[in-house]
């Protein structure tokens, strides 16, 4: 059981982090063709601005989930440090859990806002904003799961040091 | 209620980023029209909707690109070649490696770890203490953010309007080389009796300078083009990362291809780390700014404080004491969006006072009880956060006298601004 879980771990630490990568490449590629074009051909790409961004969140939207899965957020810890190790585990499960819930209150908000504003186009692009407004869901989504993957794992005694590395 | 809710949340150590959202999702569901849970993705999607951010994530691929093609060796090397020579001189090599990495990574933590990896055993071969080697490791990495290019800076821009990022990235060269300076002199006077310096055989010099223009052609050039008005931040970023390639896969050959894909995953991660904390705040700032909290803050200041000399002092010692608990980036998010206004309503050039605000809580890096660098510092000294804290006192009385110089001494930092033509 778990192993099991933290092979799942590990599965979400790569999907995560292709996705993550992907888009960083995106993000790259993008920017970098559309200035060598405009200083070359003197005209650039009008979707290229748009679309770097919109690759940038998705990545940021992977990027969360998987620093969350490598416990790398800026948190608070001065007062948590001062616990017994004991009592910092079960509080980290705690933390699992209501990460699982504003995983899950995102995903919410997102499904709310694509309902809401998702219908219109991107005027760069000419596509429906919902597909990119869809990072929103997606990142709730992964959240959640990272979520409540760590707070398995740590109920089956992943340790502190374990979820670092 | 909702501040209960909050300060529980912080205290237990949820991460800051879900601190805010969580804290705006209950709110949300909690109160009536206009307020709708929507607004909370809304406004966070919106808050990251800009192509001047794109300018972080490339930046600190930059940075990671650089780091993995080895540079610290040859910056270290250049270093050396500079100020070797002189008293306390691998102390004095330590400090100015950090000014030169500042120009490549830009980050502090980066700088700690891999400069501290060399440099703590190196200085403790040549007789300088464990402890005062990664204290000085630690107290120099501080110039890292304030050197351009910045991460800080670009947030800091980005938050604000009325601030330019190449005029910030010009206001932050003459504080930082004043920072290096400070502890320049001061291991100069206090560290002189530690170390016995080894000479270099002739030549040596020449080869480190030439080896060394390769990684410090980079922060040239793109902070050149970017003064020139020739390139877009967001540009110069994406312009660094192709150099940084191509100084890793080809001049170099220290990069396998296969390791590209980890280094571009871990510069979204890092990235990711940094921005989520940004779109949740820009959700709350949509909450703030609806009910008029920062108009009301200011107004208050600003009938309480009319004085910019009283309004500087407050500021820098609530940013220390800010410093001394939250991370530097995640405090100028939620802090300078009320802060500044007041600034610029007081009269205060809003540059100097945004390099004054990164500044100040950079200094928090290293200090306790949650200086990130104090903690990456002791990770590879392995001699205790007391023993590092102990001797790097003097070094953060030396920075907050350089804090204090520049806050009084306003051209200090407006000086290369003003001339390039950016105030």
């Amino acid at each position: 059981m778990s192993a099991t879980f933290r092979l799942f771990r590990r599965l979400l630490i790569g999907i995560n982090g292709t996705g993550a990568g992907l888009m960083m490449l995106t993000v790259f590629s993008i920017v970098f063709a559309n200035a060598f074009w405009r200083y070359t051909a003197g005209r650039s790409l009008t979707w290229g601005e748009d679309a770097a961004i919109y690759a940038m969140i998705y990545g940021i939207m992977f990027g969360v989930a998987l620093a969350y899965l490598q416990d790398r957020h800026v948190r608070f810890s001065i007062l948590v440090d001062l616990f017994p190790a004991s009592v910092r585990h079960y509080n980290l499960i705690l933390i699992d859990v209501l990460v699982l819930c504003v995983g899950i209150g995102f995903a919410i908000s997102g499904y709310e806002f694509i309902d809401n504003r998702g219908g219109r186009t991107s005027p760069s692009t000419g596509l429906p904003l919902w597909m990119f407004q869809f990072s929103t869901l997606m990142g709730g989504v992964l959240l959640s799961i990272s979520a409540l993957t760590m707070g398995v794992c740590r109920l089956l005694g992943m340790t502190e040091a374990e979820a670092d590395a | 209620m909702i501040y209960a809710l909050l300060l529980i949340t912080l205290l237990i150590g949820v991460p800051f980023a879900f601190v805010i959202l969580g804290t705006l999702l209950v709110f949300m569901i909690g109160a009536e029209f206009p307020y709708h849970i929507r607004i909370v993705a809304q406004q966070a999607f919106g808050g990251l909707h800009s192509f001047p951010l794109l300018a972080v994530p490339l930046f600190i691929l930059a940075g990671e690109v650089m780091n993995e093609a080895g540079i610290t060796r040859r910056i270290i090397a250049l270093a050396n070649a500079l100020v070797g020579h002189m008293r306390a001189g691998l102390a004095q090599v330590n400090i100015w490696a950090s000014v030169i990495f500042a120009g490549l990574s830009g980050s502090a933590i980066a700088d700690t770890s891999t400069l501290g990896r060399v440099f703590i055993p190196e200085m403790e071969k040549e007789g300088y203490p464990r402890d005062f080697a990664a204290a000085l490791t630690a107290a120099s990495s501080v110039i890292g953010p304030i050197i351009p290019p910045s991460i800080p800076v670009i947030i800091y821009a980005l938050t604000v309007s009325g601030v330019s990022v190449p005029a910030l990235f010009m206001a932050g060269i003459v504080p930082g080389l004043l920072l290096a300076t400070g502890l320049s002199i001061y291991v100069w006077f206090f560290a002189g009796h530690f170390g016995t310096r080894k000479t270099h055989a002739p030549g040596t010099r020449r080869k480190a300078v030439f080896s060394g223009l390769i990684p410090l052609f980079m922060p040239i050039a793109v902070i050149g083009s970017i003064l020139l008005g020739v390139v877009t931040p967001t540009e110069a970023a994406s312009f660094a990362v192709v150099y940084a390639l191509i100084v890793g896969l080809v001049l170099y050959r220290s990069i396998p291809v296969s390791k590209l894909p980890r280094i571009f995953t871990r510069a979204m991660r890092d990235s990711a780390v940094i921005m989520i904390i940004m779109a949740a705040v820009s959700a709350a700032n949509w909450l703030l700014t609806y009910n008029r909290i920062p108009n009301i803050i200011t107004d208050w200041v600003l009938a309480t404080i009319d004085s910019q000399i009283m309004f500087l002092i407050a500021v820098m010692l609530l940013l220390l004491l800010v410093g001394l608990v939250l991370e530097g980036i995640a405090a100028i998010l939620v802090l300078v969006p009320i802060l500044h206004p007041i600034a610029v309503g007081l009269g205060i050039e809003p540059v100097h006072f945004a390099i004054l605000v990164i500044f100040n809580l950079m200094i928090g890096l290293i200090t306790p009880p949650v200086g990130l660098c104090l903690f990456v510092a002791d990770s590879v000294a392995r001699v205790g956060l007391s023993a590092i804290v102990r001797r790097l006192m003097p070094m953060l009385l030396v920075e907050i006298l350089v804090l204090i110089v520049i806050a009084f001494v306003p051209d200090l930092v407006t000086f290369l601004p003003r001339i390039s033509g950016y105030l």
